[in-house]
């Protein structure tokens, strides 16, 4: 299921809140667990049994590992376990293809190639399942031994298909004990709403221009062209995927739970590392806590810390996708993060704001041809095509694009920085009541108008549905 | 109360009444404003559940019924609008017209599709052939489309299919003749057929290259069928700014009589009287009233005692020409090619006809891929 759907907010939604709120609080936690599941098969009916087995061994590991408190390599093995089962669910249904294709070039070989669908969300699940075995292992965790609560904890439907990625601890205290009350529901609403918004009356728009530009050959882009359509796309993901997370953030308010920033005006970064600590943060964050600092992190020296980082860049683009685009492009910005560590960084902090954010952001656009095109061919080929090699400058589909898209971008544009909330701040203090009470109304505005494009939609995809 | 309270009472408000309503509300089968059938509430079971036919079928249905969601798709068509776009669900919106765009797609039939035809051709080497192409407004209105928006050069098209045609087949002008009456009434503001008027032109000008003149336009008396015709560009944008068509039945005082109009649907054979299907008047596709909607094939027998038959392979776009070239026929029928599934052959006696000619508007002749079962 998918949250800008009208199924999903005019049915599953208010049917669900409304028995979780009635529910006595014994029970709310296998509510949860009850509607995760729902959610979950309503979008993977078959491949909700690999949740429910995945869940079920991390549960069970986290059991064994902290009954084996004492034996040190014992729990280990149980922790190795654990990682090793979820990555190799990662493994079969996400990269097999990829590794079965490239072995068959490399070797001349004709391996069958399964060619599994991707379940829905395996990338997020089993990342959050293996925060609890690793933390509880660490030592920074209890073990849960109720095994609805822990369920509860991976399938609830707020963060379960395309996150933020939440760990154990973050929601470890609110699993035993958390608040609802309707000022924290309406925040929840505020959040939901803006993510809503954010998804369907802004990315999906402004995807179709990128839609349209992606079945045009690439030999025949000119330059504004090419520019254009991966510039749609720039603000397509972003909106796209910090809706939902803003709409995940809010649902898990309603429900009283917590969750993490995930993305915080990113292309407003003035360098490629602090891009990354503003693009979907909880990824990062996880590599940062379960790969690069057991790695060694910057300790140890120079070359240590080149090839922790390199091995972290590389896991995060293809964490994104089983393909080489995706590899390239995590070491794309893994070397441009080492550069920036090395000298540049210090450079950066010298020159001006606005040159050095326009550096991030035209990085970043490169990036995302990478990440877009289906092979580095194409994305060499588009790559040219931005810097004219195929079309001319300008042309008239350069020039319709442009002129019918031209106030949605400057849309984009505005609300990529914080200038919409420093203007809400500063009516915030002069008149707070207005600006309090505008927000419910904004809100209802955006809702009718959401629905408004929902009701038609026969455009309504959902980017990181890949993962 | 704070503002957040009011927030969250506010939500489960719309969370609350609009499914209520959409639920318990008596469900339409067809909506004629988008003139199509509506979804079905699907069949849970384990085949429906494992394919996700339930889900993605409920899904439709939820979507289909949802309260005012007529109303609802319009207001995102206004706030497209508002936001400066030319062009709804591949529509565009003009301040006295709506056109639709042509979508070329990637690998079109085109070159397949001559090929049948010139195959058809040399099989019924005395069968009398022509083929008349007829431009969508999309181009002969390109003048008035948004600017730069992307255009098909219809009559380069035409000619590049006119091109690949054996020199038996006869190709029929309609380019010129439209373009230059291009500011009479000859295509419709919300659909995109062309009028009656404008397949009167069509007719004219196919006459020569069919063998008689055609009968001069002031001899028709104008009958206003209707003057609410809101078509299928209305049912993909909702946009009803502009004036409403008329649908116009043009009656000659002493023309053929039509004596009697086969269809057949493939399943049975039905008989009527008229070439007017009249009850689609009021109706919302109100084009239907030009022989009904697409049927394999209609047999239409007129009291013209020559004994000449024409054959026709055609879309739509024929329907409203057939009043025209009832004059000078005995029979004429009609074949939609996307409705069979053999040899033509084997559904029609093609020694019967001394003529035979396709009628389709570009758009569908770029994109169909039906019409290589000429070849067949």
């Amino acid at each position: 299921m998918v949250f800008s759907s009208l199924t999903f907010i005019f049915l599953y939604l208010p049917i669900v809140l409304l028995l979780y709120y009635i529910t006595p609080w014994k029970a709310k936690n296998f509510i949860l667990l009850i509607t995760g599941l729902i959610f979950y098969a309503w979008g993977e009916p078959y491949y909700v049994i690999i949740m429910i087995i995945s869940t079920s061994i991390d549960y069970t590991a986290g059991l064994l590992i902290n009954k084996f408190d004492d034996k040190p390599k014992i729990r280990r093995i149980f922790l190795i376990l654990s990682v090793v089962m979820n990555l190799s669910l990662l493994f079969t249904f996400k990269y097999s293809s990829f590794i079965i294709t490239n072995i068959n070039s490399i070797f001349g070989l004709k391996l069958f190639n399964p060619n599994l669908p991707l379940p829905i969300g395996i990338s997020f699940y089993t990342f959050q399942s293996m925060s609890y075995t690793i933390d509880l292992y660490l030592g920074n965790i209890k073990v849960q031994k109720n095994f609805t609560k822990f369920a509860a904890y991976v399938t609830m439907f707020p963060q379960i298909v395309a996150g933020p990625i939440v760990r154990y601890e973050d929601v470890e205290r609110e699993l035993e004990d958390r608040q609802i009350n309707l000022t924290l529901i309406g925040e929840g609403v505020g959040h939901f709403v803006k993510g809503l918004a954010k998804k369907v009356l802004i990315a999906n728009n402004i995807g179709m221009l990128w839609t349209t530009v992606k079945a045009m050959e690439i030999t025949s882009l000119s330059t504004l062209t090419a520019w254009i359509g991966i510039l749609a796309f720039t603000f397509q993901i972003y909106f796209d995927f910090s809706g939902y997370s803003d709409m995940a953030i809010g649902l898990g308010k309603m429900l009283g739970f917590h969750f993490p920033k995930n993305f915080d005006y990113p292309y407003t970064s003035r360098s490629i590392s602090e891009f990354w600590r503003r693009w979907h943060m909880t990824l990062g964050s996880w590599f940062r806590s379960y790969v690069y600092i057991p790695l060694g992190g910057n300790r140890g020296g120079m070359g240590k810390t080149l090839r922790n980082l390199l091995i972290v860049w590389m896991l995060t683009g293809l964490w994104h996708g089983a393909s080489w685009n995706f590899v390239v492009w995590g070491l794309y910005f893994g070397v441009i993060i080492i550069l920036e560590r090395l000298f540049l960084r210090s450079i950066l902090e010298k020159i001006p704001a606005t040159i050095s954010t326009a550096y991030s952001f035209i990085l970043v656009v490169f990036g995302w041809v990478l990440f877009e095109t289906n092979t580095l061919a194409d994305a060499g080929r588009y790559l040219k095509a931005m810097f004219g090699a195929y079309g001319g400058f300008i042309d008239s589909n350069a020039r319709y694009l442009l002129t019918t898209n031209i106030v949605m971008f400057a849309v984009c544009i505005i609300l990529s920085t914080r200038v919409i909330k420093q203007i809400g701040d500063y009516i915030a203090t002069k008149l707070p009541a207005l600006y309090q009470y505008s927000a419910p109304v904004l809100e209802v505005i955006l809702m009718v108008i959401c629905t408004a494009y929902l009701v038609d939609s026969t455009y309504n995809p959902f980017l990181y549905f890949r993962f | 109360m704070n503002s957040k309270t009011i927030s969250a009472i506010a939500f489960f408000a719309l969370l609350i009444i609009l499914p209520c309503i959409t639920l318990f509300r008596p469900k339409k089968e067809f909506s004629d404003e988008e003139n199509r059938y509506l979804a079905k509430l699907p069949k849970f079971n384990a085949t429906s559940y494992g394919n996700k036919d339930f889900m993605n079928g409920f899904d439709a249905y939820f979507s289909d019924h949802f309260v005012s969601r007529t109303k609802f798709k319009r207001l995102s068509t206004d706030i497209e609008l508002m936001l400066g776009k030319t062009e709804i669900n591949g529509v565009y919106i003009l301040p006295n017209k709506l056109i639709a765009k042509i979508d070329e797609m990637k690998d079109a039939p085109v070159s397949k599709s001559v090929n049948a035809i010139n195959t058809f051709s040399s099989k019924h080497p005395d069968l009398n052939m022509s083929i008349m192409l007829v431009p969508t407004a999309q181009d002969i209105y390109a003048g008035s489309l948004p600017h730069n928006s992307p255009r098909f050069d219809e009559r380069k098209f035409i000619e590049i299919v006119h091109g690949g045609l054996h020199s038996r087949v006869n190709t029929i002008d309609a380019h010129t003749p439209l373009l230059s009456t291009r500011d009479e009434y000859i295509y419709y503001r919300y659909d995109h057929h062309w009028t009656t008027l404008g397949a009167y032109y069509g007719y004219a000008t196919a006459a020569k290259k069919l063998g008689f003149d055609p009968v001069p336009l002031n001899s028709f008396d104008i009958e206003y069928a209707a003057d609410d015709f809101y078509g299928t560009l209305y049912s993909k944008t909702l946009y009803d700014e502009i004036e409403p068509d008329r649908i116009e039945l043009y009656h000659l005082n002493k023309g053929v009589k039509i004596v009697n109009v086969e269809i057949d649907t493939g399943e049975t054979i039905e008989e009527r009287d008229s070439i007017y299907f009249r009850e689609f008047l009021s109706q919302k596709d109100k084009y239907s009233v030009f022989l009904g909607q697409n049927q394999p094939i209609i047999n239409v027998h007129t009291d013209n005692d020559s004994g000449k038959r024409l054959l026709i392979f055609k879309d739509s776009f024929a329907h409203s020409m057939v009043s025209f070239l009832a004059e000078h026929y005995s029979e004429i029928t009609l074949v939609d090619l996307r409705y069979i599934n053999v040899p033509v052959d084997e559904l029609v006696d093609i020694d019967k006809y001394a003529q035979a000619i396709v009628i389709y508007n570009t758009s569908n002749f770029l994109n169909d891929d039906n019409i290589i079962k000429l070849g067949f």
